[in-house]
């Protein structure tokens, strides 16, 4: 293959394939506990994900309780105002990053590839890498409760507050490089996804045929990965203010605070609809199938999601009416706010027509979906009102601010991910969750949501501040502070009965059958393959030809537009029985190891540099014996085609090109 | 630099360089466009050494004979260097996505700051 | 050897990338953190423009620092890096394994110079009086430029690893691509140098 047959010296052979780094032998197990930390299995993955966020969600969530708890009454004493300052910042950092993010995260990890009929996503060790560095950075944020107390700046640490100045605890500087960590892993993870979806979609799956949450998951990664670095530009400004003296944000020289505010916000307002995204995409796959009617203008509710996406960037300075931007500016955000609530509009106006006319089947799944609808609809309603600059300069800053976001992000994005929790939970865990029980978690978060955030839209009219840490009596806020308070407990029992649901159902599953591959009756490509999924997902891999493919395998329609059964889920479902001989990627240690290095650096940049030189070592050495480990192992043990080649260009394709071949055996190439 | 191999660079015949679309680009193209690319940034020198002929430092001409230097430039290592030209356009796409995206939303945030702040 | 894609004797390996798009997927990866990093080099570029200048009476400004004729060129370095890149990446789809590591060679050399200048006007400003906290001027400054360094030093670090590879032979043809790929970041580190240097230098 090679131009010259001139002797060389140091001819190119062909890499010694399995060494690592000399000493190490490469990881093989397959199961048990050990697996997990070396995995690159995007199925177990995304349940890490999930888990490690729904984790995330507890610390958070008692952050909530406490700040409700010294709400209850006028000068509540439970927190002190440094304290209650950390608690709100921690708690808001917390939900966004570690929990809203990572749960669509996790979903996108675990679903996406499934839909598209993949084997596992372009780079299986990035992935890997992507949610060690999240959880990596997710200690290490909330190491500042260990290490002297969290950030107090609020989640979007405004300028100059979070100077050392104004903040000289080290709990900005968790914050800020604990975001920077977090950072990196959403970056790679959107890399990775939309590689992904662009270049590993089953043969026929064009994008035009891809399920609603693949797409809403390629709208979601692009946001992040141009979102993302703008925070992280901003970020590193604020990190050399506070560790390295600089001056972008020091008054004295001239720094401006509002720079620090629109590049937060440039990334902010994409941030929030990239968290909701993922939730509208698991309604838009969910609400058909307990409708058992196919969306509603699938291409209108693609396309709305897209124009979401671009829109979602000229519409930033909404959130800085009120700080001296001017006429012109806050005229034009203002219009362009209005117009972004068009193709949300949109949304809502095609889930309800899937609904209409349906066979309604109110599941647990169900309840979800449509508590997101509803409570979704609101909170944009209250956007809208937001968008209206002269009555936002009213609202901003008050408690109808904190009902607006928490219908969109509770009500909304929250709700969506509680739906397709029930719904998926039987095809990654193999059980279904208890119906009854689903239906009360739903009744109790339902009823527990609305009286927590409800009251907020009367608080924050009334005038009742955000972020201050009490209230004085007589002002009317007593009333409505003591029904949040209520709710925010009822709204906590929900969480605790979703958790008592998922033991008490997986005891109670083993007396009961299976639940197969296609509990619902349902219309993506992920139901046509085993529960759980097997670790290669598909053999041999579907060949797609319309949207819904697999309901129209399993689903016919007569002269007058009824539906009639034409082949059986057995006859439509792949099953685990047989041999399957499928090539997957190898696990590691290195992106762990990789990861781990991020917060030793991060330590060190507050504490001492030698930690800085100890993690930098860790992380590169890591990445060397990553980019010197060949990305499966041959000796894996698996079958291996011959002519295939060991991966040549090292990258995870499914082989198309041997479609042709009799043997229906599918080679997975990696280099993650 | 010596190579002891007979194959200079016009010893391989062009049409099976690559396998993505056409033919690579001969080294010689990539040499033209560095010579292009160097002219073009002594021209910016140049005007930055002159700026009287474009209506002195700092003026409008000034300016924009500066940025269509610089984008011409950008442009010209974007699409010959990194291969655009031949590579499938989605690239193309992908990456002046990022780009315009970034200049779009910059450019606002600097007209917001400094120039539309008054009166507010 | 055969390639059945093309049909007919290919002397230069060109794997035929069985992908949805046709692109290898660290191609695609590639291009796609690049446009991110447009972003993250646009904020830093921004927050300069809007701290060009300092407060008055905290050390001196662009113009009083500034050294055209060095930077210019030391950017002409950095555009020449490129060309050199280019041709390695031309040499190992021609299997031409020694003028490969020439050209790394060269590249990474030419990129040392670029860092060498920029540690040296570092230096010459600082004794100016231009310290990295004296104003938002400084601060500003050398937080982009000295990113983009980085950015060249990461290059660097790259280039001298894809040469070792090929000294162990382990950069076979087929592998071409992770050269071009190293290729594609070091041409964007170019790219962001000849923003930088019409923006911020040449640009009042
Ligand atoms: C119909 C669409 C929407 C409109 C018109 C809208 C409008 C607004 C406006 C104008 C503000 C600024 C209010 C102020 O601070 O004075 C705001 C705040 C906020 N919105 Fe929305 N919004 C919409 C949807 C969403 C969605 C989908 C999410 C998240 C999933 C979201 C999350 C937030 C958050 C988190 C804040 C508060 C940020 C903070 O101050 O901490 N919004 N919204
Ligand atoms: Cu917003």
């Amino acid at each position: 293959m090679t131009v010259t047959d001139a002797p060389l010296e140091l001819t190119s052979g062909d890499e010694s394939p399995r060494r690592t780094l000399g000493v190490f032998a490469r990881p093989t197990a397959a199961t048990g506990w050990r697996s997990w930390f070396t995995t690159v299995d995007h199925k177990k993955i995304g349940i890490m994900y999930g888990a490690t966020a729904l984790f995330f969600f507890i610390i958070g969530g008692v952050e909530a309780l406490l700040i409700r708890a010294q709400l209850w009454a006028p000068r509540g004493t439970l927190l002190s105002a440094d304290q209650y300052n950390q608690v709100f910042t921690m708690h808001g950092t917390t939900m966004i990053f570690l929990v809203v993010m990572p749960i669509g995260a996790a979903f996108a990890n675990y679903l996406m590839p499934l839909q598209i009929g993949a084997r596992d996503v372009a780079f299986p060790r990035i992935n890997a890498f992507s949610f060690w560095a999240f959880l990596a950075g997710g200690i290490f944020l909330n190491s500042s409760w260990l290490l002297g107390g969290g950030a107090d700046g609020g989640w979007f640490m405004y300028a100059p507050n979070s100077t050392v100045t104004f903040s000289p605890s080290n709990g900005i500087d968790f914050w800020n490089i604990g975001l920077l960590i977090t950072g990196i892993a959403s970056l790679t993870g959107a890399v990775n996804l939309i590689v992904t979806v662009l270049n590993m979609r089953a043969p026929g799956m064009s994008l035009m045929k891809m399920p609603i949450f693949t797409w809403m998951t390629l709208v979601t990664q692009f946001l992040l990965l141009f979102a993302i670095p703008v925070l992280t530009a901003a970020q590193f400004l604020l990190l050399f203010d506070r560790n390295f003296d600089a001056a972008f944000f020091d008054i004295s020289k001239g720094g401006q605070p509002l720079l620090w505010e629109h590049l937060f916000w440039i990334f902010g307002h994409p941030e929030v609809y990239l968290m909701i995204l993922p939730a509208f995409g698991l309604v838009s796959d969910i609400l058909p199938v307990f409708s058992r009617k196919p969306i509603f203008g699938y291409t209108f509710v693609v396309f709305s999601g897209v124009a979401i996406g671009f829109m979602g960037w000229g519409v930033w300075a909404h959130h800085m009416f009120v700080s001296g931007i001017g006429p012109v500016s806050v005229l034009v955000f203002s219009m362009a706010t209005m117009f972004i609530a068009v193709p949300t509009g949109v949304k809502i106006l095609n889930w309800t027509a899937t609904m209409v006319g349906g066979k309604i089947k109110l599941s647990a799944p169900m309840l979800f979906c449509i508590g997101l609808i509803t409570m979704f609809t609101i909170g944009g309603l209250s956007g809208v009102t937001h968008s209206v600059a002269p009555a936002d300069t009213q609202q901003t800053d008050t408690y109808y601010i904190v009902a607006h976001f928490h219908y969109v992000l509770f009500g909304g994005a929250f709700f969506g991910f509680m739906a397709g929790f029930y719904f998926y939970w039987p095809k990654v865990f193999g059980y279904i969750l208890n119906e009854r029980l689903g239906k009360a978690n739903f009744w109790l978060m339902f009823v527990g949501f609305n009286l927590t955030f409800g009251p907020m839209h009367v608080l924050g009219l009334q005038g009742m501040s955000r972020r201050i840490y009490t209230y004085d009596a007589g002002y009317g806020f007593e009333f409505w502070n003591r029904i949040a308070t209520i709710g925010s407990f009822l709204l906590a029992s929900s969480i605790a009965l979703f958790i008592f649901n998922i033991f008490y159902s997986r005891a109670k599953a083993k007396s009961l059958p299976k639940p197969g591959p296609d509990p619902w009756d349902a219309r993506t490509l992920e139901w046509s393959i085993p529960s759980p999924v097997p670790a290669y997902n598909y053999d041999p891999i579907p060949t797609v030809e319309r949207l819904d493919d697999f309901w129209y395998r399993k689903y016919g329609e007569t002269e007058d537009g009824r539906l009639v059964r034409i082949a059986s889920t057995e006859e439509v479902t792949q099953s685990a029985e047989g041999e399957h001989n499928v090539h997957l990627p190898s696990p590691s240690y290195w992106p762990l190891v990789a990861a781990v290095g991020l917060p030793i650096v991060g330590w060190g940049l507050i504490y001492t540099w030698w930690l800085c030189l100890i993690g930098g070592l860790l992380t590169a050495g890591a990445l060397y014996a990553w980019a010197l480990e060949p990305p499966d192992d041959p000796e894996a043990g698996h079958h291996h085609d011959p002519h295939e080649g060991s991966a040549p260009e090292g990258e995870l394709a499914t082989d198309e090109a041997e479609s042709g071949d009799s043997e229906a055996v599918r080679e997975v190439e990696t280099v993650g | 630099m010596a190579n002891p191999t007979h194959y200079g660079e016009d010893s391989v015949s062009t049409a099976v360089l690559d396998g993505a679309e056409s033919a690579y680009p001969r080294n010689r193209l990539y040499v033209q466009i560095a010579i292009i690319l160097a002219v073009l940034t002594a021209l910016e020198v140049m005007v930055h050494s002159f700026p009287g002929v474009f209506g002195g430092m700092g003026s409008p001409g000034y300016v924009t004979a500066l940025l269509i230097t610089m984008f011409a430039k950008f442009w010209a290592v974007g699409y010959f260097f990194m291969h655009l030209k031949w590579d499938n356009r989605l690239l193309t796409r992908v990456f002046y996505t990022g780009f315009i995206l970034a200049v779009l939303v910059y450019v606002a945030l600097m007209l917001t700051l400094n120039v539309f702040s008054q009166g507010g | 050897m055969f390639d059945p894609e093309v049909g007919k004797d290919v002397e230069v390996f060109h794997p035929v990338h069985d992908t949805n798009t046709g692109i290898s997927n660290t191609k695609l990866a590639m291009w796609l953190f690049l446009g991110s990093e447009c972003l993250l080099f646009g904020g830093l570029i921004t927050t300069y423009l809007v701290y060009k200048y300092p407060l008055a009476g905290q050390g001196p400004g662009p113009e009083e620092v500034f050294d055209i004729p060095f930077t210019s060129a030391s950017s002409f370095v950095l555009l020449m890096s490129s060309l050199t890149m280019v041709l390695a990446v031309s040499a190992i789809e021609r299997g031409d394994h020694h003028r490969l590591r020439a050209w790394l060679v060269a590249t990474a050399l030419l990129g040392s110079a670029f860092v060498a200048g920029q540690v040296y006007e570092f230096t010459a400003f600082y004794n100016e009086g231009l310290g990295f906290t004296t104003s938002r001027f400084s601060s500003a400054f050398y937080g982009l430029t000295g990113f983009h360094g980085v950015h060249v030093t990461v290059g660097i670090i790259m280039l001298v690893s894809m040469l070792l590879l090929s000294l162990r032979g382990k950069l076979p043809e087929h592998k071409a691509e992770s050269v071009e790929i190293v290729g594609l970041y070091w041409h964007f580190v170019d790219l962001v140098w000849i923003l930088i240097f019409a923006v911020v230098y040449l640009i009042p």
